[in-house]
């Protein structure tokens, strides 16, 4: 919460933040996410084997790193968000070894996606970032745990399918003429 | 881990015969690119090119006939201040390369007349492998590129019935010219210094101090820039050359009590910062902006009725109309595809007619360093393409003569007379560099005035002067009486000051050639002495007068 009050809630927080120049509005500090159902990495995995082959499919993914996302706020839009992997593995239920996979991200809802935690895991990671909204970009962090969801819908990322640099890099400099 | 880095096939046997086709030109060309200068920049810059002019080809499609490497190596410095305190120091250092492929042939090629080419930015340091990465990937799209709009306006072409004749580029004979590396050379402690003092001038000059409450702001700079361009293409041209530009400058702002904004900017631009003007001449400029800046809030507002009649430019005035009326439409642009004029703006079909009156000649000289003993900031030796600058004859006795261009022909003008010129980055555009108004008689300011005089006399009216200008309207201008004597007016604006004014109404021009540098996109000179028009018109600005500031300034220290 800013100064700028909405129903329900009628004074600041101490959370009115924003760029230089910007009006603030309420924003994020360090965000902390904590769990009440936490299990070992290795146990969390397993659950998601588990959950794969209850819903009857081959594989569950486990997303290792992001790059960025972004969700629609704006009360005249769906209230949609997507997360842009980096890191991507297909966990296979039968036991082969994990498979790296490109060009997937996460979409949805928030209500939908967040609603589907089964479990979490026992140690929380840091995410320092920029978040930009309303009132500008902002240094921001969040604290949070693995998380299982049980459904989560995924779609393909835009490919380009421009043509590869035509020739090779040029060769690089031997060590001699590194040092004229 | 997957990544894509196909490389094409070894390229077959029609890749061989297009390197046997191309192999005697790309002979000659090597001839005279063997330049001895120890540059690391050109040197990688050269291997990049050679690699690239031997193996740049997509299978089935053409080769390029001509690549072009620019590195621009931008160096600046700025300071503000804004009410004797300073509100800002900046620093900048840009290199970026540019890339220009043509596919085609001299005759028609893939050029779209916007200034084609890729940028990409460059190491600051010399590592000439970082480079050559910076080269490489630049090329590869301006290639890919340019094969798109070959292909694109072959097509367009086709729509035509008729097409202009002249060559899409010119063919110039390689130069090789290297000139030494600038560095930004100012004592920017001392130039702070005086910004702080100059910006807070009008509260602390006891001269002008007693209307300080009305200024509304005071803002000084300074500003310097240096550009080291290396230019390299598969012609055989190798090239540096640097310019510099440095200016203070001195802003100030007021209204008048009826609401009317009212401003005065000065300054002075110079190739070296020692040739900036001194402090005491800088402090007088601020003392005397501030005194006309009051004298401009006082002053009457021009007539209501419209004024058509003699005004008298001064140098500084003249050079304003004449970059704005005149000058665009002597730098060669090419008009669009399909079109056959000879270029774009006003004097598009005026070759070999009268553009000023039959007393007035323009040259455009480059190569003319200095002036009076000061140097001119639109000097230079070979133009952004790499062809040597000329002195060419615009106008001689009020016929255009001659357009300034660069590689770009257009009709009766096939080669490049040294204009083509090019901001940072940018591509090279057919522009000015040093140009100068000549009179065939001359008058003496007095001459000029006396003039000036003799027909408010003969009319039986006031007559104007004008001595600064803000953009295109006047900023200090004069009613001036039949008997000589002056009044500053404000809130006046010019109109029937065209191209048919410049041709038909200058009546006499002056023996005080005035210096006009700019430090624009690109540095140029114009040099314009004082113009007696003789038929004008002023008329009342009518803009809308904003409120005065509700509060009086904050109380000074």
């Amino acid at each position: 919460m800013s100064r700028l009050p909405i129903a329900g809630f009628s004074a600041s927080n101490g959370h009115g933040r924003a760029e230089t120049g910007r009006m603030p509005t309420g924003r994020q500090g360090n965000l902390i996410v904590s769990s009440s159902k936490t299990v070992s990495d290795k146990d969390l995995r397993q659950m998601l084997i588990a959950e794969a082959k209850r819903q009857g499919k081959p594989y569950g993914l486990y997303f290792e790193d992001i790059s960025s996302g972004f969700a629609v706020t704006s009360r005249r839009s769906p209230q949609a968000f997507q997360v842009i992997p980096l890191v991507v593995y297909r966990v296979f239920v039968d036991g082969r070894p994990d498979e790296l996979v490109r060009g997937v991200s996460i979409v949805g809802t928030p209500q939908a996606a967040l609603t589907r935690i089964v479990a979490t895991g026992n140690k929380q990671d840091v995410f320092n970032g920029i978040c930009g909204a309303e009132s500008g970009s902002i240094p921001v962090s969040a604290v949070a745990p693995a998380m299982l969801v049980s459904e989560i819908e995924t779609q393909r990322q835009a490919q380009g399918n421009a043509r590869p640099p035509i020739l090779p890099p040029p060769p690089a400099a031997t060590g001699k003429e590194n040092k004229r | 881990m997957k990544n894509f880095r196909s490389l094409p096939s070894t390229p077959g046997s029609l890749l061989l015969l297009l390197a046997i086709i191309l192999l005697p030109h790309v002979g000659t060309a090597q001839s005279t690119s063997q330049s001895k200068v120890d540059d690391p920049m050109l040197k990688a810059m050269q291997a990049e090119l050679e690699r690239e002019k031997e193996q740049l080809v997509l299978p089935g499609m053409q080769r390029p006939y001509f690549i072009e490497y620019r590195l621009d190596d931008f160096s600046s410095f700025e300071a503000v201040a804004n009410y004797g305190a300073l509100t800002r120091e900046e620093e900048g250092r840009q290199r970026v390369v540019r890339v220009t492929v043509r596919i085609g042939d001299y005759k028609v090629d893939s050029s779209t007349g916007r200034g084609d080419g890729t940028v990409q930015l460059a190491p600051q340091d010399n590592d000439p492998t970082a480079l050559r990465y910076a080269l490489w990937t630049a090329t590869d799209e301006a290639y890919k590129n340019a094969l798109r709009d070959y292909s694109t306006k072959l097509a367009a072409l086709q729509q035509f019935q008729t097409s202009r004749s002249e060559d899409d580029f010119s063919r110039q004979t390689a130069t090789v010219h290297i000139e030494p590396l600038r560095k930004l050379d100012i004592d920017r402690k001392e130039w702070e210094k005086r910004i702080i003092e100059a910006s807070g001038l009008y509260a602390s000059a006891p001269e002008v101090s007693s209307f300080a409450s009305s200024i509304q702001y005071s803002t000084a700079n300074i500003r310097a820039m240096t550009l080291n361009r290396y230019l390299i293409n598969t012609e055989g041209t190798v090239l540096r050359s640097s310019l510099s530009g440095y200016n203070n400058a001195i802003s100030l702002g007021s209204q008048a009590d009826d609401g009317m904004r009212l401003a005065r900017d000065n300054g002075s631009v110079a190739v070296t910062a020692s040739e900036l003007e001194s402090w005491p001449a800088f402090r007088k400029q601020v003392i005397d902006d501030l005194k006309t800046l009051d004298a401009l809030r006082k002053a009457p507002v021009v007539d209501a009725e419209d004024y058509h009649g003699p005004v008298l430019f001064s140098g500084d005035a003249a050079a304003d109309v004449i970059n704005h009326l005149f000058l665009d439409n002597v730098e060669a642009d090419r008009p669009d595809l399909g079109t056959t004029a000879r270029t774009r703006g006003a004097y598009a079909s005026s070759y070999k007619a009268r553009v000023l009156p039959e007393f007035m000649s323009v040259v455009d000289n480059p190569l003319e360093a200095k002036f009076q003993g000061r140097s001119l900031l639109g000097s230079y030796q070979v133009d952004d393409e790499g062809v040597p600058a000329q002195k060419v004859d615009v106008v001689t006795n009020g016929r255009l003569e001659n357009y300034l261009i660069g590689r770009e022909p257009v009709k009766d003008f096939g080669i490049s007379n040294g204009h083509g010129r090019a901001a940072p980055g940018a591509p090279a555009h057919s522009r000015s560099g040093v140009l100068i108004f000549t009179s065939s008689h001359p008058l003496s300011p007095q001459e000029l005035n006396n003039q000036l005089l003799s027909m408010a006399k003969e009319q039986k009216r006031d007559v104007y002067a004008v001595e600064t200008m803000g953009g295109e309207a006047p900023r200090l201008l004069y009613l001036v009486h039949p008997d000589g004597s002056r009044q500053l007016v404000r809130g006046a604006a010019f109109d029937e000051l065209d191209n048919r004014s410049l041709r038909s109404e200058i009546r006499a021009a002056g023996n005080d050639p005035y210096v006009n540098d700019s430090l624009g996109v690109l540095p140029q000179t114009t040099i314009v002495p004082s113009l007696l028009f003789g038929d004008i018109e002023v008329k009342r600005a009518t803009e809308e007068q904003q409120k005065l500031p509700y509060y009086p300034p904050p109380p000074a220290k």
